[in-house]
């Protein structure tokens, strides 16, 4: 991690020079010669680090600051806290209910910073629930980080609503008929977990193992989990 | 707005790949991005970037990846309300202007104690509205029925907020829609969608 954090100050550090050199050398046509999916990338590169050097040079963000919250969301924030209550919700019976009925207690119970308000469904073998937003890429970030490139895709948005059991089939999971889908679209500021069921063959296993075994995509509904090999 | 951000039961996109191995951000300049756009304290609340996202035209949304749009949206904000230029975006390292004062947004104080038109077990009927500007009703359940099914408390309208108005706080719920009533046979009878939906976007059944 410390050397992650050297290299992104070094990076910010040549981002005027890097901007510069490549806008001229886009100019020049000397970008054209890249892979198409190359060149858009290297604009929007170029775009970002115009921008983050703009805001610098103009006292509109913290170049420290800006390091501290990208480490923030790629170390410290992330499914581990999700997993956490679930993990607890499958060995304390009296925590699960409570999660279920007001998860803002249960988190704040748990020492979740919680940034959102909270509200958790568990999985059952009657019903399952998956949560989408389809406006935009609502998510609990303070519970599992940020979201994955396929719940932010309008192909996934598009068609969680109306074909959540197909786009569950595709992701792996088949239900039966008999199931009831439950599908959460997160059109407001109400963040929505989903407590997976616990997987067979867990029996004897810790909080702390069972901590290790839930998925992100599991409390995001996309998949059930599979007993431990 | 009726934009291309409200995919909910469009056909025709592909369905993503999941990887669960994937990096938090895939390039440094997604991390920039996401870093710049939360390091700065600007004067916009969230449905008001939400909205510009949506005033992307559909084909370069369609067109562009996630960070891409998040880059677009804090250029054309921060362009628009004077705070950087143009020129500067695209010489970075040229003579940089002077910044207009601006107030960082903050959220005003809710009353918890605003009571809700509606009680758990309500039915109800979304409104057909179709606002030119920032909703947070999704096109296919306009003028559906469901159900009150959680009131999740006090929150103010994205609608207003995202216009700079009074935010009018008001209850949102949880409305639980039968699948059949949103999309026909095609549903199975047996599922729910759940949208999140404020005091304003909702009547009284007939």
């Amino acid at each position: 991690m410390v050397e992650d954090k050297v290299s992104r100050r070094e990076f910010l550090a040549k981002t005027s020079l890097a901007a510069s050199t490549a806008v001229a050398g886009a100019a020049t046509g000397q970008v054209g010669a890249q892979e198409p999916e190359e060149y858009a990338q290297s604009d929007y590169s170029v775009r970002a680090k115009a921008l983050v050097s703009v805001l610098t040079r103009k006292s509109l963000i913290d170049p420290a600051e800006l390091d501290e919250v990208i480490e923030f969301y790629e170390t410290r924030v992330g499914p581990h806290i999700g997993a956490s209550l679930v993990a607890r919700s499958w060995v304390d019976p009296a925590f699960r209910e409570r999660l279920l009925s007001d998860a803002n207690a249960a988190a704040t119970e748990l020492g979740v910073e919680r940034r959102r308000d909270l509200v958790a469904v568990a999985n059952t073998p009657q019903v399952h629930n998956l949560v989408v937003c389809s406006l935009c890429s609502c998510y609990p970030w303070f519970i599992l980080g940020l979201p994955p490139t396929w719940y932010k895709d309008a192909g996934y948005r598009a068609r969680a609503v109306i074909d959540p059991r197909g786009v569950l089939k595709e992701f792996g999971t088949e239900l039966e008929e008999v199931v009831e889908v439950r599908v959460w679209d997160s059109t407001a500021e109400v963040r929505y977990l989903v407590v997976p069921e616990r997987p067979q063959g867990t029996e004897g296993m810790t909080e702390q193992q069972l901590q290790g075994i839930v998925t992100r995509d599991s409390m995001i509904g996309a998949e059930k989990l599979a007993p431990p090999v | 707005m009726n934009g291309i951000h409200d995919v909910g039961g469009m056909d025709g996109f592909a369905l993503p790949v999941r990887d669960p191995d994937e990096p938090v951000f895939k390039y440094e300049w997604e991390a920039l991005v996401f870093g710049a756009n939360a390091a700065f304290d600007g004067p916009w609340p969230v449905d008001q970037r939400r909205f510009a996202v949506e005033s992307m035209p559909p084909d370069q949304y369609v067109s562009t990846p996630y960070f891409g749009r998040w880059l677009w949206r804090l250029e054309k904000l921060l362009v628009e309300d004077g705070l950087v230029t143009e020129e500067e975006l695209t010489n970075p390292n040229g003579p940089m202007g002077s910044v207009p004062d601006f107030q960082p947004y903050r959220a005003e104080e809710i009353d918890p104690a605003i009571p809700p038109r509606f009680r758990v077990g309500d039915d109800v009927i979304v409104k057909n509205e179709h606002p030119a500007g920032h909703t947070r009703v999704p096109r296919y359940i306009r003028g559906r029925r469901g159900t009150i099914y959680l009131d999740h408390g006090v929150y103010g309208l994205p609608d207003n907020i995202a216009r700079g108005l009074d935010p009018r706080p008001q209850h949102c719920y949880a409305v639980m829609f039968s699948a059949s009533e949103l999309w026909g046979t095609r549903a199975n009878p047996r599922d729910r969608i759940y949208a999140d939906l404020w005091d304003d976007y909702l009547e009284v059944v007939p």
